[in-house]
Formats: structure tokens, sequence, C-alpha cells
């Protein structure tokens, strides 16, 4: 697979006053995917220049995008094509969802805290793929930055369908219109501060990362496949997708933590679990069922618990030099009543512990995630490209890979 | 495809004064017979015992002694390697007096209630480790050390490496069972099964008839960065059933592995260790681990597993090997031969009867959303094909060997 990155892309400025900043994010994200048509296979479906809006370049530029600008791309390139949307609003009480993004909705219109007042704008993402591989967007294609959503927005045809966040799937809030999209910037976070962002995938996977200057730690998104174990005979109809993703708050912990972090080792349930019904939780996301007629249900990853509850383990100094553990990430159903079981594992990123952020592997193959502490905190591990570490540089086009 | 073989469902416990002597005398026999050769296992040194007319159960004409020892080479084995067992019964003579000498078992030679001990070498360029002599009929001698000395040779349990307690003469063993408290197991009666394949070794212990406890060497699956040429570990167990509790508590994940070699000295009675390419003293403490799930009881029966939401199947959860004294620490890799499972009934197997579950016991963490969240652990382990688990009636057992 070919991995391509859009990386250390800075928007807004350390003292405040970004207010166009949720729609910049939209744009650079916008660009990852458009730049990536031929590497990756992300094709454009649908897009729309948002109210007042007249293209998708940055709000400075020529023909930039006005609010609840939106847009559609399918991953056709995927073992199992997905499709991917994404939506911008920004400014004081405009939320994401109006005329022409309806119908859209940002965590479920969460109000709680300033940090996540999702009326107040945002960039939000949802994903979809059928179970027949056939496109699952219900809007119009015209691609002339005056496409209108469909009512619902993602459909199953005569299939069935799989749809992220969880809320806009099977008993969700959303299940009606499928309109809810899961959070990847807040504007009342943007605004105020300096964010850099990490945009790294490939044909089947997407990883979003986003950080506040005064923040202590990555928050971001994950979409990407699954990998079946052959001692775990669980019968997909190609493969399989799972979704996690934290927003917010900012804690030291990593974006997509193992399910037992802080829950520590009494196993009365694990502390993080991806998606909700109501689409409005820290924690959003959710697995595909092996049965296509059960959707996506709510999810948690897991690792082995002492490497990450007891320091010690990390880095490995059984070697000739030492190293860091790559933990890939075991992916497990949790929904009750009776959606439970570990699946697979994610091979996208990793875990590991007890590294400073930012680090990057000597050849620049993989860089490191999370929060800003290095010791006693789990971190994640991406692909990276290239001999600077992240953190470097404060442009808005950031760098390509 | 590599053989499976075993000797499974022992029911001991008719005479509390010879209990060992039949565990022992199992033991022996499976590992010098057919099934056992079918493996690679051959043996190449062997002492009958004090007062012993041959190789047999103390009822028999031909019979082991106090103090009966043998070592088994695992030829087929990645890298060569060699058991030594011996045993003392009940009230019987010290445990590694003659002609078992020299020997201690968990840094003992006063076994009052009597034990089978257990002790495993190997060399890194596959070489033999024996120090004794080989003439295999009844009357071999042990060497003192009892395993070759040097750096080249590595012994488990660990205390008979350079450094720790017993590096001078090599003798200590590790023990099958808590022998320092009474009742002992001798009292209790229990089952017994050792399953073999050409790398690994396992003992799973009943004592009382009731939950297992298991014990190991063996081969494990190396992590990507693991290039070390001899990839072994073991582990012994004693005392807690518990699985959880065996593998990590609020205190810190459980050490296998004792320089000083008394295993019995805790109250979990572990032992073990993991063998270091180019270190000082060769093997090390280890932790065991596994992932979270592991333990979240809604997660077992997997009912992901066979395509319905009411039907489940095993979820074996591999255990991973830590090192876990300084200066080594960190992933080696993962135990391939055997797994645990929870939340599904003890004693039950595959629709082969090719794994089967012996559990450890239960503990209670709560309930939330319905489920009762308790870790009701099991050993998932190789089994026969045919018997069905815990049904075992007499003392010899059932021997199989087969394709794995």
């Amino acid at each position: 697979m070919t991995v391509k990155g859009l990386v250390d892309f800075v928007i807004g400025n350390t003292s405040g006053g970004n207010t166009s900043a949720s729609l910049d994010t939209f744009v650079a994200l916008y660009n990852f995917f458009l730049n990536n048509t031929t590497s990756l296979g992300i094709v454009p479906v649908a897009n729309n220049f948002g109210l007042s809006g007249s293209g998708f370049s940055f709000l400075n530029g020529p023909t930039p995008p006005g609010n609840n600008a939106w847009a559609c791309f399918k991953y056709a390139n995927a073992t199992m094509p997905f499709y991917v949307l994404i939506q911008a609003a920004t400014g004081t009480n405009l939320p994401l969802g109006l005329a022409p993004g309806n119908p859209g909705m940002l965590w479920g219109n969460n109000t709680v805290g300033m940090a996540g007042n999702a009326s107040q704008g945002g960039l939000g993402i949802s994903f979809a793929l059928r179970a027949d591989g056939l496109s699952p967007w219900n809007g119009t294609t015209t691609l002339n930055g005056n496409d209108i959503k469909g009512l619902p927005v993602w459909v199953s045809g005569s299939s069935q369908l799989y749809v992220w966040p969880r809320s806009n799937g099977i008993s969700g809030t959303h299940q009606s219109l499928c309109q809810n999209l899961i959070p990847l910037v807040f504007q009342n976070n943007v605004l105020k501060d300096q964010y850099r962002f990490q945009i790294i995938g490939d044909q089947n996977n997407f990883v979003f990362l986003q950080k506040g200057n005064s923040n202590v730690a990555y928050e971001g998104l994950f979409f990407g496949q699954v990998v079946m174990e052959p001692s775990r005979q669980i019968q997909y109809p190609t493969s399989a997708y799972v979704c996690v993703s934290r927003t917010y708050p900012d804690t030291q912990d990593p974006p997509f933590s193992p399910a037992f972090l802080a829950s520590g080792i009494t196993f009365t349930a694990p502390k993080f679990v991806y998606g909700s019904l109501t689409g409005d939780q820290l924690f959003e996301g959710g697995v595909m069922m092996p049965s296509a007629s059960d959707g996506v249900k709510i999810c948690m990853l897991d690792a082995p618990q002492n490497m990450f509850n007891f320091t010690g383990y990390f880095p490995n100094t059984c070697f000739a030099s030492s190293t860091w553990d790559l933990i890939s990430p075991l992916v497990a159903a949790y929904e009750y009543p009776n959606s439970y079981g570990t699946i697979g594992k994610i091979n996208f990123f990793s875990f590991t512990r007890d590294i400073a952020l930012n680090t990057i592997e000597t050849n620049g193959t993989l860089a490191v995630f999370g929060g800003v502490t290095t010791a006693g905190q789990a971190k994640i591990v991406t692909p990276w490209s290239g001999t600077t570490p992240p953190g470097v540089g404060f442009s808005r086009s950031g760098t390509q890979f | 495809m590599t053989i499976i073989a075993g000797t499974i469902e022992h029911k001991l416990g008719g005479n509390v004064a010879h209990f060992w002597n039949e565990y022992f005398t199992n033991l022996f026999r499976f590992l010098s017979g057919p099934q056992a050769a079918a493996a690679g296992v051959v043996r190449i040194a062997y002492h009958s015992g004090s007062n012993a007319t041959g190789i047999g159960y103390w009822d028999e004409t031909f019979h082991f002694g106090d103090n009966a020892w043998g070592v088994f080479k695992f030829s087929a084995a990645t890298v060569p390697f060699y058991l030594l067992i011996q045993y003392t019964d009940n009230a019987g003579a010290y445990f590694g007096t003659s002609p078992g000498n020299p020997a201690l078992i968990a840094g003992y030679n006063n076994s009052s209630y009597g034990s089978v001990g257990w002790a495993v070498a190997l060399t890194d360029t596959g070489g033999n480790p024996w120090g004794g002599t080989t003439v295999n009929s009844g009357s071999d001698q042990k060497s003192s050390p009892v395993w070759v000395s040097g750096s080249a040779t590595k012994v488990w349990p660990i205390s008979n490496n350079p450094g720790y307690a017993h590096a001078t003469n090599r003798e200590n063993m590790f023990p099958m069972s808590y022998f320092l408290t009474s009742p002992g197991w001798h009292n209790l009666g229990g089952r017994f099964s050792c399953i073999i394949n050409p790398n690994n070794i396992i003992f799973l212990n009943r004592p009382g008839h009731g939950p297992a406890l298991m014990n190991w060497f063996g081969k494990y699956s190396p992590t990507a960065n693991n290039t070390m040429g001899v990839q072994y570990a073991a582990f012994c167990n004693l005392f807690t059933y518990d699985i959880f509790a065996m593998i990590a508590s609020s205190g810190g994940p459980t050490p296998f592995g004792r320089i000083d070699g008394l295993t019995l000295a805790t109250a979990l009675g572990t032992d073990g260790g993991v063998y270091i390419s180019g270190s000082v003293s060769n093997v090390y403490t280890m932790n065991l681990d596994v992932s979270s799930t592991s333990f979240f009881s809604p997660m077992h029966p997997n009912r992901l597993i066979s395509g319905s939401q009411n039907v489940g199947s095993f979820d074996a959860k591999t255990l991973y090997i830590l090192a876990n004294q300084s200066p080594f620490f960190g992933l080696l890799g993962n135990i391939d031969f055997f797994a645990i499972t929870q939340h599904v009934p003890a004693y039950s197997t595959s629709q082969d009867k090719y794994m089967a579950t012996f559990e450890g016991a239960t503990s209670y963490f709560g309930t939330t959303e319905g489920y009762v969240y308790q870790n009701s652990a099991q050993w998932l382990v190789p089994w026969d094909g045919q018997t069905v688990p815990g049904s075992g009636t007499s003392r010899k057992g059932i021997q199989f060997s087969r394709n794995g």
C-alpha cells in the first residue's frame, strides 16, 4: 500500500481570533483527498461550495468556500470501497448543518462546555459503505459546487449499509437521516489557538490528528481496516473497517487508547469505548459487524495489559540496542446486549509508550503522537516519511509526502 | 506438520504413601514410550532409585524407588533441550539423596511430603548439556555439577545459572507441587496431564481433582525484533488457580524466576524464566501478559465467531513473554502451544476435541449492564481428539500422539 500525508500544516495564530480556522482546515483536508486521486484512488463524488462560497481555496484566496461547505469522496481502491463526507461551518452561532449543508449535524449538536460547543461550528466527518461495494451516497453528483445532499444522506439501496458515526446507524439517534458527523475540530477551540494538523493515509486507512499550541496532546480520528487473524474465523463480506476518534478533551492519553488505561486491571468495564447511539460522546466511532444486518457497533481497542499498565517494558532492552516495541491494537465489538467479541487488529498504527512526542524512527518511516509527557504514557505510532520529525514548520500548506 | 503427544487424565490418590511414585512412573513411561518418541523424545539416562527393582509403580514387581530420575532429550526441538525428572514419596527419603544426588527441589533437600521435580537444560548450539553417565539401563550416575559447566549451558530453574544461588552444582529443580503445607497433594489426590510437541512440554496438574495449575517449558514465537538463537522460556505455578492473579494483580505483574531458587518462598509459588542472548546469567526472570479483553466476561464466548449471535466459540487469548529482570526488560514474543480463554464450561473441548479447557479459579469483578464481570479464565490446551477432559478413571491415564 502507498502511504501519503499532508503533515504539519498549521492554521491560525496563537493569539487567537482565528475565525476562519474550521473552514481553512476543511480546505486542507479537501486538498489531501483531491491530491491523492491517483496515488490512493480517492475520487471526488459530490461537493458544495457552501453559503456564498465560490470554491475550495483558503479563505484569503480567490475562491474560498462558505459556511457549511461540504465534499464527498470515494476511496475507490480500498479493499471494500468506502465513502467519506466532510463539512465545516465557522463563526459565532453558526451551527454545522444549515443550508446548503443540510441535513447535517456536528457531534449530535452537543452543547457541552465551551470547547465542545458543537453549535458554534467546526469541521466534521462521516463515513459509509455498502456491503455490495456500490455507492451509499444519496445526493447529487454534479461536482459543480452546487450538489445537494440526499434525505437521508446515506442509503443502503438493495444492499446493507454501514455508517459512521454509530448514531447514523441501526437504533442510533440519527438513523433516519444519517446526518451526524464526528467532530475533527471545534470552532470554539481553533478560534483561540494555533493548531497543527497531521493527515496520513493509504488506500484503506485514514488518520487525522490535531493539536493546539497550548494543548498537552494530539487528538484525532482513525478510520481504517481491521485485519483478521487466521486463528479467529470471523466471516466478513469482504473486509472490516473501524473508526475511533477523540476530539476533546485534551489529556495525556493518546487519542486512540487501549481500553484499560486508567481503569487499571479491575476489568469492571473498559474505560474507552468508541461510538454511541446518540453521537455526542467524547469517543465516537464504531466497528463493522460480520453480519451486514447488524451494521456498525460500538467498539474498543485492546493491547497487552501489563506492558501498558506498568512501567519498565519500554524501551525494550533485551536486544543489542534499545528499541520501542510497536503493538498492533486489537479491535473488539463492545455493545450491549449481544455485540461483543474480538475481531482483529489494526496494522496502520501501533501503540507504544514512554517515548517522546514527535519522535521519528531513524529511517523516517514512523512517527510518535500522543501527549507531550514522555514517561508513563501510551503513544500511537503512525507511518511517516522523511527525516524531519513532526512539529516542524508553520505553513498552512504543510508538507506533502 | 508437527506431532502433539501426551499422557493425559491420570487419576491418582489411591495410596498416600506412593502418590509421587505413581506420578513419576506415568511421566517416565510416557517420555520413554512411542508416543513421545513420535515427537522426537529420546531417553538418554536414568536411575531406578533406592530400593528399586526397575521401571514401574510401587506395587508392581519392577518398580521405582525414591530419588529415581530420568533424562530425556527433545531431539526434534528447534534447539534440542534436555528434561530431567526425579521424585521422592511422602515420608520417603530426602529429595536429592543417593542415587539422586545432587538435587534440590525448590531450593530444598528435605521434601517431607514428596514431590516430582523437573529441570531443563540446553546449549545454544544444540549440544548435550548433561554431565552424567548415559548407560541408560537404570544405574546411571549424575555428575556434579548436574549440567555441564560454563555459560554455554542454560538451565531452568534460573538459580542454576551463573551468578545465581545454585550455579555451582546446578542441582536445583522445579517442584511439581507446593509441598510446604499439609495436606499436600498426596493427601488430596488429583489428576494430571502432560502434553508435548517437539518444542514444548506442559504439566497440567489438578490437586484435589479441582482447578488446574499449569507448568510449562517451551519455545515461544518471537517478535520481529527478537533474533535470539534460543527462544525458550518456562514458568512454574504451584499455588494460585486464579489465572488472572497469576498474570497480574494491582501490585504488579507476577514474576516468574527465582535467582535464589526458592520457588515456594512466596504465596504464589512461582518460578520460571526466559533466556536472554549474550547475557551474563543466561536466564532471567519474566512476566506473562495478555490483552485486557481476556478477562472481559461479555467477550467470551466470542459471539462473532461462527457467524451467530447466540453461538460462540473459544476465543484463544495469547500469552506474551516479557523479560523483567535488570538489565533486560521488554516483549520477547508469545506462547503458541497453548492459550487462555474464559466463560466457557470447564473441561470443554473443541468439536474435534483437539483443544480442551481446564479451569482456573473464579474471581468476581462487578456487574455492568447486566453482565457479571468475573474472571473465570481457563487454560486452552492441545488435546487428543477423543477423551472427555476430567473423565479419567485410572492411574495409567491415556497416551496419544497425533498430527498437530
